[in-house]
């Protein structure tokens, strides 16, 4: 499992792992949908998200949070995702998915800052996101 | 910081020494009980983290409602210096202006209850709840939207949506000055604009309930409560403006702490100098959320007087509707408190705690002078709520108390707890009927998963901080 929750008295923590570090990024966004609740099967749109920051945890929690934007504001719902690129100051990703669709299961209000660190381990890199909800 | 330690320096206050980066101690407030519920998570060590700040005046404090945020502890208040010290969005939170109104009633629990569930129902009919509610009943545009932004309240009150003496039931009259709407960005616009008006998710609620015991009678009849009486509490705030705002300012103010120097315990803290000029426009979109927070909940106000009108057949005046009292939660002020025997002024950050102004404040309005303000602490879906005011050492806390009962288990644990349909049962055994747009949100809010509301009361009141006047037993519940 590429991910899993981890309690937090308040909000919502997941713990992420991936096999380098677009995949981390990557299996962060699908747990986030999974836990929110806006995965689809149809693919009639792209939305592109392009976010610069100062370092890759920087980065993860401006992606994550451009993709709550989407989702809750727009009304997006998200069947895959690309990065067509990824440095340590700037990602860019094309989200595949609809407009419209299932209510969402969660309310999440941002991807916090919070001890966020990531890890890099001989063959896994991982992390723990606190989400605010 | 990590592994914090306290120590207990009198029945109802446990000590942090500063010790490390901490540039003061901490103070929490909590008696036996509640300090048995700080083991089970990081909540101490924030505040010990929140005591590295540049200018932090007095100490960290955390009131007894303490549990595990993302940056501040949940129940932190902190003050910091106008010349050295900073304001952290984090430290607002990303609800800024969440908060809790109470509205009176004429009625009583034998009037309403037979007819608690048509009133549930329909409240849950009108008021927009749940994940992602809007309301489209409202249409504004982009200089109506803006004009709340600036004025709060008044301006529900101007479209005749609520009666003008509203405005005075409310902390800072339901306007928090120096809002700028071009502080914020177009996202925020965009995310908040839809959801004026609606509830929200979470542990956001409307609940009514009745007042099941008076501590204090003089109080109380000043403050136009009695036994058994019928009282509607709102707690929601500013939605997604406040969310927007409040990741937008984080993400500018890690550039500004590394600028300034500041050293982050937790990246969460990233805090700006107050003088700065992103300090400014911080405050100033802080304050627009603020803003649209009060005015969410007076429309609010207005569909459940509504509702009430149509299930009484009666005027909302002349079913004694009128507002108790609307206070923060979330939010960061510019206040004048006493430090080393002189008045200061500095940026209090309260997140997840409640001004507390004592009788004879000039920051109160005439009809609570000789009172004091009515502090509103909602409990859990189950147990009791209180109304406080507060006391002589509530200058200790610069004038804050408790916000709620305060989360002990995690959403994951009470879903491992308890299923919906349990918890709804156990709440009609209770006397209480509740209606939720979800009912994943039913069990993650269950009685269970938050501390006796009591125990964290106690502590504020035996700390003399603040003292009981009422008890609310709730009757009804409407969950986003």
């Amino acid at each position: 499992m590429p991910y899993s929750v981890i309690d937090h008295t308040a909000d919502i923590g997941l713990k992420i792992t991936g096999t380098n570090m677009p995949d981390l990024f990557l299996e962060a966004a699908r747990a986030l949908v999974i836990e929110i609740g806006a995965d689809t099967a149809l693919s009639e749109k792209t939305v592109r998200i392009n976010v610069d920051g100062y370092d890759y945890e920087d980065l993860l929690v401006l992606f994550l949070n451009a993709l709550i934007f989407e989702i809750q504001t727009r009304d997006f719902r998200v069947s895959g995702f690309e990065i067509t690129s990824l440095s340590k100051t700037g990602i860019r990703v094309s989200v595949r998915g609809a407009h419209g669709g299932k209510p969402l299961k969660e309310n999440i209000k941002a991807a916090t800052y919070h001890n966020l660190n990531i890890i890099k381990n001989p063959d896994v890199y991982e992390t723990t996101i606190i989400f605010d909800v | 910081m990590k592994d914090v330690r306290t120590t207990r320096i009198d029945p109802f206050r446990l000590k942090i020494e500063r010790h490390g980066k901490m540039h003061t101690h901490g103070i929490i407030y909590a008696n036996s009980d509640i300090e048995n519920y700080l083991l089970n998570d990081q909540a101490v060590n924030q505040v010990a983290n929140v005591a590295c700040l540049p200018g932090i005046v007095g100490p960290s404090m955390a009131m007894p409602d303490i549990h595990w945020g993302y940056g501040f502890p949940i129940g932190g208040v902190a003050a910091f210096s106008m010349n050295d010290g900073i304001v952290s969005p984090g430290g607002v939170g990303y609800d800024i202006n969440c908060g809790i109104r109470c509205l009176k009633t004429n009625l009583t629990h034998e009037q309403v209850s037979p007819v608690i569930e048509r009133l549930v129902a329909s409240l849950f009919i009108t008021v927009p709840s749940g994940v992602g509610s809007q309301n489209k009943a409202i249409k504004i545009n982009l200089q109506d939207f803006n004009q709340i932004l600036v004025s709060g309240s008044s301006w529900v009150i101007r479209q005749g949506m609520a009666p003008e003496k509203d405005i005075e039931c409310h902390e800072d009259y339901g306007c928090i000055k120096g809002a700028d709407p071009d502080s914020v960005s177009k996202k925020a616009v965009e995310r908040g604009l839809p959801e004026l008006g609606t509830l929200g998710s979470g542990n956001h609620f409307i609940e009514i309930d009745t007042v099941d015991e008076i501590f204090d009678k003089d109080v109380a009849r000043a403050f136009g409560l009695f036994e058994k009486q019928v009282v509607v509490q709102v707690h929601t705030g500013s939605r997604g403006l406040g969310h927007q705002i409040c990741d937008d300012y984080i993400h500018q103010m890690i550039a500004v702490a590394a600028r300034e120097g500041i050293s982050l315990p937790d990246r969460q803290l990233a805090c700006a100098p107050l003088f700065s000029t992103e300090a400014k426009k911080y405050l100033g979109a802080m304050a627009s959320a603020a803003n649209f927070a009060f005015a969410n909940r007076e429309i609010i106000t207005f569909l459940i007087r509504e509702c009430f009108e149509n299930i009484f057949s009666k005027s909302f005046e002349k079913l004694g509707m009128d507002l108790l009292y609307d206070c923060c939660h979330n939010i960061a002020k510019i206040e004048k408190v006493k430090s080393g025997g002189r008045e200061i002024e500095v940026c209090i950050h309260r997140k997840g705690a409640t001004r507390a102004l004592l009788p004879g404040d000039r920051r109160l309005p005439y009809k609570y002078i000789n009172t004091g303000q009515p502090v509103l602490v909602p409990g859990d879906m189950g147990r009791e709520s209180y109304i406080l005011v507060g006391s002589e050492k509530a200058e200790d806390t610069y004038f804050s108390a408790c916000h709620g009962a305060g989360r002990l288990m995690s959403r994951s644990e009470a879903k491992r707890h308890a299923n919906e349909r349990a918890v709804v049962d156990g709440l009609k055994l209770r006397g209480v009927h509740i209606i939720a747009a979800s009912r994943a949100t039913v069990v993650e809010e269950m009685p269970d998963a938050y501390k006796d509301v009591s125990k964290v009361v106690d502590t504020m009141t035996g700390a003399d901080v603040a003292i009981k006047i009422a008890k609310l037993k709730p009757m009804g519940i409407i969950k986003g």
